[in-house]
């Protein structure tokens, strides 16, 4: 495997869909090159941080505040399109 | 899942049902519209757009199987037309995102290790607190793209039908803002040395 086809197959390899010889030959690239070894750590560390952004709620008063107004609008009576 | 029938009942002016349906997808929603907009309040404000949107226009949606994917697909509509009434930030090329390479297909320069500080917990809230607004800086596609794929999770197919694009699409442009934002968060860690 080359650095360029490590590149293109990395979101396949963080999803778990690369064929068992495709990783294993990922795996055995990375090992000998410093620089993919790098990208795919970093690269996992990327996605694992955009995941940390879903921790998020709606705030109570929000929510309360949304079915307030769709409740003022279902009894303004105007009838779903 | 969403159930038909709860979607039905909604349809028929059912304000109870359609509240159910609301408390599925109002997290989603909201988060859609913190990681757009970044501010709280625009959020709150995109999320009882989105609603209202929803439940005026319920009568349009053809496949009641599908009422979250189309919820969020106005979410992020909305969400769009925000954010282009707004200044943009100066945009990432994606030409050389994956770098360069020579003919035997190796890597031209270096790709630094990160410090190992990013292994501590509070350093990788900082960077991710940070990835929303490095985001402004992706193309809008691809910074949709991204807040769906990664920050929502939601599958490659469902994304390519909010968007109306192709799965194989979807995927290409999900791992290109990936390495894009990498970069950016690189350039965070490293300085913008022109290190890959």
């Amino acid at each position: 495997m080359t650095c360029a086809e490590l590149t293109r197959v990395l979101a396949d390899h963080f999803a778990g869909q690369l064929p068992t010889e495709v990783a294993h030959a990922l795996e055995s690239h990375a090992e000998g090159c410093p620089c993919c070894r790098s990208l795919v750590r970093t690269y996992g560390i990327t996605v694992e941080l955009s995941r940390d952004l879903a921790d998020v709620a709606v705030p109570a008063p929000v929510a309360e505040r949304v079915r307030a107004a769709l409740r003022a609008l279902a009894a303004s009576k105007e009838p779903p399109r | 899942m969403i159930d038909a029938d709860l979607v039905r009942q909604a349809r028929q002016g059912d304000v109870d049902a359609f509240l159910a349906i609301v408390r599925a997808c109002e997290t989603r929603v909201y988060r859609i519209g913190l990681s757009f907009t970044r501010n709280p309040e625009d959020a709150a404000d995109l999320l009882q757009e989105t609603v209202l949107t929803a439940f005026r226009s319920l009568g349009t949606l053809q496949d009641l199987d599908r009422v979250e994917p189309w919820m969020y697909r106005i979410a992020t509509n909305h969400a769009l037309m925000l954010l282009r009434a707004r200044r943009r930030r100066p945009e990432v090329s994606m030409e050389d995102v994956e770098g360069r390479f020579g003919e035997d297909g190796h890597r031209i320069g270096a790709i630094p290790a990160w410090p190992a500080s990013v292994d501590d917990e509070l350093e990788r809230r900082r960077l991710a607190a940070r990835l929303p607004e490095l985001a402004e800086r992706l193309p809008e596609t691809y910074r949709v793209i991204w807040t769906l794929g990664d920050v929502e999770q939601l599958t490659m197919e469902e994304i390519a039908a909010i968007l109306d694009l192709t799965v194989p699409n979807v995927k290409s442009r999900l791992h290109r803002a990936r390495l894009a934002l990498r970069k950016l968060l690189a350039d965070e860690l490293l300085g913008d040395g022109g290190a890959l």
